[in-house]
């Protein structure tokens, strides 16, 4: 009879706990559950917060390679997140070592074709490059989706917080229109997204350079009525870009439309320089403080990149320019490395020697020919003694003191005071209105009289005031700020035979290469992966 | 003839003796028994054992059936063999025996999935492997022990550490980017073979000496059972139970051994210090760094290291409950210095049944507590290429800690120097302790009203906890030279993680035997609950943290996430006439990692099986003694990502330290969104299977033949995404084709069996030949493939591809061009497309990682007390990347000296090659690394009788890993990675003395 109770009993349990666990279905619908991990639904309200943190990530994105320290839990995948994914670093190795500035003695694959100039598809480096550019525009494209009006009104935001968010939707909108102009410039033709662009397994398709320069005129144009109005030097909004920033990228993107679209806008780039002018911007006094590690309070400064020493922790952007050099001058430059392999070519240096007092420059002075037996880059992949070391970026204060650590506190201009003087004046020469040869004299003067130790020797006649004199003026202004390779190609200069460099196609004393190489390949990755695409001429 | 006699009368003495002892002290009248031994169908039985009871005197039937021997007339006489009944006769001077076949042992059963079936019965590709009849060398995990032993079944060990883990692959990968590793059952709870942090093999929370047996569950009628988790095959542990009868305590304890037996072949000091003079000149910068020691950093890392492991067990039964307790302790060291691992494991199972047996209740709990000490693996590949002109220690100097480190001439550490490799060892504290608990509690009641039908819960856990710290010694080496900060401080870790898996499996089973039919069917229900949980914190050393008045160097990170399987299940068996089987099985799976519209996969299989030999036309040929022949299909699924829970969720991550943004003053954390597909959904393996299993001369022969056919598509693989498209260059989804084909082969053999020898050997062999059909969304004929495997060196070679039409982890490089004398030409290399330049567009794709042939061979002889056993085991066509040698052979530029002043050492082949600059895409580089090694050797004797009958003891010796035949270059041909042969912890060899008692 015990026997009975018991089966009864161990029947009904087991129906039981059969039937408990049938409805667990429900289960299956999870969320995540870490408080770091959110859905859009959780990220984003009714506050400003995840907003701010949302732009902050697409800034951060030109200056750190990943999601997390140095550059771990990368934004790009697949290659090296403090190098190939960093897109300073990128971007700064595409546009000086393949010109007349810079060398590169390391032998990791895609550094030795840039410094002959000879290039393919599957360089990790394009790749980087590539990647990081769309990177930056889909997370622009997330953050405009995010933020339409709807859905700012269905979360309940105040009236407060839809006037913040529509400022920093303008500001995805201009740091979109930054990415697709470096495209532009570095792979012409591209695929084209927009917020309106579908996530997923999707093939966009490609627009062509003019149709592109077009595009992103127009955005710019667009969207500057919402950005904040200039602010010349620091403020609560610095590291924000505003009006001026958008203005500034107009004039570049004018100034260069030849070369990306065929037509002629010099007389749009004087009026974007000048209203950038305008806005009150002024030199930085000293032309070496512009690059220190305080450079955050400069009234040059326009559109900075922000490195904040162990905040913006990474192997790429600002460390890379302060570590690349020699170590003679590690001490001196409060770098964190000294890695050895990047030296300037002697080219550089001819550029300054072209003036005759030009030992009076303190941008000169940033060439330590005095650390090197030998100025000549004599062998491909050796660096003692072997080229110039430079030290231009310093992780020092202007005051000589050292900022928090030795991580890179200096900021990266971007956009700062002396290129806009350098296109107006430019733009002037090639014919462009709105502008005058005596102001454009006057600006490259201001320019010069900053950087030479007596202004006397510094000024420059009317008559020298030519474009030829521009590229060199702009080489020994803006070297070493990842604007080179532009600069040649806009004179014709970069792929010709007429104006050589050591190791340009290969030859120790330089030689023309195919002028094809004016714009880098789509990567082999993309390629395989959207059909939609023909791969640039040449490649 | 002297002999003859002086033999006749030891025997004679000797019988006399144990007459004298067992009698009692009656004399007992001695006769001559003559007998004969034949089975059922009266065929003569040879080699049968034939004793007299409570002596050991016996004697074996010859080749005709027949024995004779000397007996008390009162006495008994055992009779037997193997696969037959045990037989007891009273002694006559004529004896004519039969044996009859012992269904039980032939009949056997087989656990598979939810439930288990007789042997004969199978009617998938399935093989059962009893633990204690398995070859066993140095044995600290369940892998080991199946290294070798199963057709079809790979298992490479991760290098030597101890606790190492082991990659198993079951008849090859069949995904790619998602897990190739089988689901592992042990006594019915699916365990997390995942990985836990600070434990190396998650399977080691068994001892070995544990396991009862291993099934292996190969192809998809066998494992659709199980769904969605078994598309790279099951392996079923099931552990040791007690028995009725007498209490039984048995112990196995071991002490071994463990040498280095070989290394990295790098120049000496003075090889070196030639070398360099001789390239660069006496007073060169590069001689001028030479040092003036000499050291053999492999022999300062490396040590003889000693290990010991025990076990006790005790089982029996309290009347209705058979119980089993044991508890191991292991301690093991690594040849690489520092390197310890420190083992308890115990397990506790209770097996009470009531109700005359309609209700039974399997209770396990097993669990372990593991301290393991890492040595830091750096140091291996770092030896290699540390100076040898250098000392290991240097005085007076303030920063090193005492070790030698490389200064700058402003008496600052050289930052991008290599560190010394000692240091790297003996500075740096990575130990982790972790608790592990496996257990479950299983219901099986057999319904009083209706006993057909069985229902069964069983309800089960898998939970871990570890946690540990890697401590850095401030101010050594490491501290200037390597992560993030290069300050002088130690980048110490704490980390800690908790997984907790839990599980409810419910079902119920009918059986029933209708005439000529046999209809055994069973449905049942799955849940099952996957939680993880990680912290990570960043330390300062005390004494640092006081001197900085900041307790920690980086912010903490945490993490946690869960998923949850549930399923639907049910099988169908049928048997007709006992001679034909259909098996059906059909399984629905949720998963809720995929997106609630394609979450659920639904996956069917069929097996259909003959038992020939049943059949009338062989039912009389007596040689045969089974055959059957198989044929399945099945899908399987797979969803076993390991990166993500919620790959089908738009979500977005929050920044961790180091990487926030300044606007003005104020801080801001990033969000990032996270790249994700929204319709990632099952990947899904169909398999064909068609098999023989044989069994000749009464099951002394036996084995099985195996063709299969397995197709992967929509592959979870990580695959370039369209640029703008996605948060990642890179995304999860289901793209690619992948098709494994292959035939297994496995005989095992009893040859000889003597009343004095016996002999069983075991051989099987494995072909797989796996190519990928499809790689992309749009079939682009000009993507070459997905190139992967990053290499030591430069930053950004990689060596591997994943290729249509190839295998996957292919090699991408360049073809080598040699001079007639076989001397690479460096850097020329064929120029494939003939257009006058070497570039990518000449890169091939060159054999591949996999091997495309395995075999294991083991042999288990006993003489008499003696018993001697081998396992040899052989690779083919596996072939390697020689990351070591590629990454040591060039002395130019930077590469041999760094001119911030310090040399780096070279392999000795360097200066055969003479290549200035490293040429990393060589296929120079790319060795064929086949193999033939012997795993283990091992002799033993038993003593039957310690202090009573039942007593028994067995001491023995063996050697694991005695040699290895190959012609590969490296240190072992060996990896379980894909390929690349870079910093491996080498194998060691290994001595081991133990002692199994019984009581």
């Amino acid at each position: 009879m015990r026997t009975n109770k018991y089966k009864y009993v161990i029947s009904a349990f087991l129906v039981s706990a059969a039937l408990s666990v049938t409805s667990c279905t429900g289960d299956l619908d999870t969320v995540p559950l870490d408080k770091d991990e959110l859905v859009s639904e959780v990220v984003f309200g009714s506050d400003i917060a995840a907003y701010q943190q949302s732009i902050a990530k697409l800034y951060a994105g030109f200056v750190i390679g990943g999601n997390s320290g140095g550059d771990s839990d990368q934004d790009v995948v697949g290659i090296d997140g403090g190098s190939q994914a960093s897109f300073l670093r990128v971007l700064w190795n595409m546009q000086e070592l393949t010109s007349d500035e810079a060398h590169c003695a390391w032998n990791d694959p895609g550094i030795p074709d840039f410094n002959i100039l000879s290039w393919g598809s599957s360089s990790p480096w394009i790749k980087g490059s590539y990647y990081r550019l769309f990177y930056q525009i889909s997370v622009a494209n997330a953050f405009l989706r995010e933020t339409t009006d709807d859905k700012l009104a269905a979360r309940g935001c105040s009236a407060d917080v839809i006037a913040k968010v529509k400022t920093l939707r303008a500001e995805a909108r201009y740091l979109r229109a930054l990415c697709y102009t470096q495209a532009l410039d570095l792979y012409r033709n591209v695929p084209h997204v927009t917020e309106n662009s579908k996530i997923g397994n999707v093939l966009p398709d490609q627009i062509m350079g003019p149709e592109l320069f077009t595009y992103i005129e127009t955005e710019l144009k667009e969207c500057e009525a919402d950005m904040l109005d200039p602010t010349v030097g620091f403020s609560a909004n610095y590291g924000h870009a505003n009006k001026a920033a958008n203005w500034a990228l107009l004039s570049r993107l004018y100034l260069n439309a030849e070369v990306y679209a065929g037509v002629k806008k010099y007389t749009e780039c004087i009026t974007y320089s000048n209203k950038v002018i305008a806005a009150g911007y002024q030199l930085e006094p000293v032309y070496g403080d512009m690059f220190r590690a305080d450079n955050h309070l400069s009234k040059e400064m326009i559109h900075p990149f922000r490195y904040d020493g162990d905040q913006t922790m990474t192997w790429g952007g600002m460390t890379y320019l302060l570590c690349m050099g020699s170590s003679d001058m590690q001490t001196a430059t409060n770098a964190k490395g000294a890695w050895q392999g990047v030296r300037a070519k002697s080219s550089l240096l001819k550029i300054f020697e072209k003036e005759s007092n030009s030992t009076l420059d303190s941008r000169r002075s940033m060439l330590r020919t005095e650390l090197t037996a030998n100025v000549e880059i004599v062998d491909q992949s050796t660096f003692k003694d072997n080229g110039i070391p430079v030290a231009k970026f310093y992780n020092v204060n202007k005051d000589g003191s050292n900022p928090g650590s030795a991580e890179a506190y200096v900021d990266f201009p971007y956009f700062r005071l002396g290129e806009i003087y350098l296109n107006y004046a430019e733009a002037v020469l090639r014919g462009g209105t709105g502008g005058d040869r005596a102001t454009a004299l006057k600006y490259i003067n201001d320019l010069r009289k900053r950087a030479y130790t007596d202004d006397s020797k510094a000024v420059i006649a009317d008559a020298d005031l030519k474009l030829d004199f521009i590229l060199d003026e702009r080489g020994r202004e803006l070297f070493y700020e990842a604007q080179r390779r532009t600069d040649l190609i806009r004179f014709g200069k970069f792929t010709s035979n007429d104006y050589v460099w050591p190791w340009k196609g290969g030859s120790a004393t330089g030689t023309g290469v195919a002028s094809y190489f004016k714009v880098f390949p789509i990567p082999s990755d993309d390629m395989g992966t959207n059909t939609n695409l023909i791969q640039n001429e040449g490649y | 003839m002297k002999e003859k006699i002086h033999s006749c009368k030891v025997r004679i003495i000797l019988s006399v003796a144990m007459g004298l002892l067992f009698s009692l002290g009656v004399f007992a009248q001695q006769i001559t028994v003559k007998g004969h031994v034949k089975d059922a169908s009266g065929i003569p039985i040879i080699g049968a054992n034939v004793v007299i009871k409570g002596s050991t005197i016996g004697s074996v039937t010859d080749l005709d059936g027949n024995f004779q021997l000397q007996a008390p007339q009162d006495a008994t006489i055992s009779i037997s063999f193997v696969g037959y009944k045990p037989t007891e006769v009273k002694a006559a001077p004529v004896l004519m025996v039969v044996l009859q076949e012992d269904a039980v042992m032939l009949e056997g059963t087989v656990v598979i999935g939810y439930g288990s079936v007789k042997k004969e019965d199978v009617t998938g590709s399935v093989l059962a492997i009893d633990a204690d009849k398995l070859t066993k060398g140095m044995a600290t995990s369940a892998s080991d022990l199946l290294v070798g032993k199963a057709a079809g079944v790979s298992v490479v060990t991760d290098g030597g550490a101890p606790g190492a883990s082991a990659a198993i692959r079951i008849r090859g990968g069949s995904s790619m980017s998602a897990s190739n590793d089988p689901l592992i059952v042990i006594d019915g709870v699916p365990v997390d073979n995942q990985g836990i942090s600070g434990m190396s093999n998650p399977l080691a929370t068994v001892h070995p000496s544990d396991i009862a047996t291993f099934t292996i569950l190969k192809d998809a009628s066998a494992t659709a059972i199980y769904g969605s988790r078994a598309s790279n095959g099951v392996i079923i542990i099931t552990t040791k139970t007690g028995k009725t009868g007498r209490v039984k305590v048995d112990y196995n304890g071991s002490f071994s051994v463990s040498t280095k037996y070989n290394e990295v072949s790098v120049m000496d000091s003075e090889t070196f210090r030639n070398f360099v003079t001789t390239k660069f000149g006496a007073g060169s910068n590069q001689a001028k760094a030479l040092g003036n020691t000499s050291t053999n950093w492999q022999d300062q890392i490396f040590r003889t290291a000693y290990s010991t492991d025990h076990n006790v067990s005790i089982s029996g039964a309290i009347p209705n409950m058979p119980y089993r307790a044991s508890v191991a302790y292991t301690n093991e060291n690594g040849i690489l210095k520092t390197s310890n691992l420190e083992r308890v494991t115990g397990s506790l199972s209770a097996n009470p049944n009531f109700f005359d047996k309609k209700l039974n209740i399997n209770l396990n709990v097993k669990g372990v507590y593991n301290t393991n000490r890492f040595a830091n693996q750096g140091a291996i590949g770092m030896a290699t290429q540390f100076d040898p002109t250098q000392p290991v220690y240097m005085d007076n100097n303030n920063y090193g800690n005492g070790y030698f480190i490389y200064m700058k001439t402003d008496g600052k550490p050289v930052n991008i120097a290599l560190t010394n490799p000692v240091a790297m060892l003996e500075q740096r504290n990575d130990e982790s302790t972790v608790y592990r608990s496996i257990g479950n509690a299983q219901i099986d009641y057999r319904m009083h009203f209706l006993p057909d039908l069985r229902a069964n819960l069983n309800v089960g856990y898998d939970v871990s906890k570890s946690e540990g710290d890697v401590i850095i010694a401030d101010n050594s080496p490491m501290t200037y030279t390597s992560g993030n900060f290069k300050q002088g401080f130690g980048e110490n870790t704490y980390y800690y993680q908790l997984k907790r898996n839990t599980l409810l499996d419910f079902y119920l089973n009918y059986a029933k035997e209708i005439g000529i039919n046999n209809i055994d069917v069973m449905a049942g229900y799955s849940w099952q609950h996957f939680y993880n949980s990680t912290r990570n914190r960043y330390p300062y050393s005390a004494a640092f943290a006081q001197s900085k008045g900041e307790e920690f160097y980086k912010e903490g990170d945490e993490y946690e996430s869960e998923n949850y399987l549930i399923s639907f299940f049910g099988r169908l068996n049928y048997t007709l006439l006992n001679r034909y089987l259909v098996t059906f099985t059909l399984r629905n799976d949720g998963s809720s990692r995929f997106n609630p519209d394609g979450r659920w996969g639904l996956f069917p299989s069929v097996a259909l099986a003959w038992k020939m030999n049943e059949e009338a036309f062989l039912k009389d040929v007596d040689a045969l003694s089974d055959l059957k022949l198989r044929l399945g299909y099945g899908i399987t699924g797979q969803q076993n990502l390991g990166s993500s829970d919620y790959p089908y969720m738009a979500r977005y991550m929050y920044s961790k330290a180091g990487a926030n943004y300044y606007f003005g003053d104020t801080k801001y954390p990033l969000i990032a969104p996270l790249a994700y597909d929204e319709n990632l959904k099952w990947e899904e393996t169909t398999t064909w299977n068609a098999g023989l299993d044989y069994g000749f001369l009464n099951g002394r022969i036996t084995g099985a033949l195996d063709f299969y056919f397995r197709e992967t598509k929509d592959l979870l693989n990580t695959v370039s995404v369209a640029a703008g498209t996605n948060f990642s260059n890179q995304l999860l989804t289901n793209v690619g084709t992948l098709e494994n084909k292959g035939v297994e082969f496995s005989i095992n053999a009893h040859p000889v069996v003597t009343k004095d020898w016996d002999w069983t050997i075991g051989y099987n062999i494995s072909y797989n030949k796996n190519t990928i059909t499809k790689m992309t969304l749009n079939d682009d004929p000009n993507y070459v493939g997905a190139i992967h495997g990053g290499i030591d060196g430069g930053t950004g070679f990689n060596a591997l591809i994943h290729a249509v039409g190839k295998p996957f982890n292919s090699f991408y490089v360049y073809e080598q061009v040699y001079t007639p004398e076989g001397v690479p030409v460096e850097g020329a290399y064929v120029d494939q497309n003939g257009d006058g330049k070497t570039d990518e567009k000449d890169l091939i794709t060159y054999k591949k990682a996999a091997p495309d042939v395995f075999m294991g061979f083991s042999s288990q002889l006993s003489y008499k007390n003696w018993d001697f056993a081998f396992a040899l085991r052989a690779s083919l066509g596996n072939y390697a990347y020689n990351n070591i040698q590629s990454q040591r052979e060039a002395w130019g530029g930077s590469q041999m000296y760094d001119q911030t002043g310090f040399l780096k050492n070279r392999v000795t082949t360097a200066e055969y090659t003479n290549f200035n600059n490293a040429r990393y895409l060589s296929n120079y580089y790319i060795q064929n690394a086949s193999f033939l090694r012997m795993d283990n050797i091992s002799i033993g004797y038993t003593f039957n009788k310690v202090f009573t009958k039942d007593q028994k003891a067995r001491v023995y010796a063996t050697v694991q890993n005695p040699f290895v035949i190959t012609k590969y270059d490296g240190l072992d041909p060996e990896f379980n990675n894909n390929g690349i042969d870079n910093n491996i912890y080498p194998r060691p060899r290994v001595y081991m003395i133990g002692l199994s008692l019984n009581f």
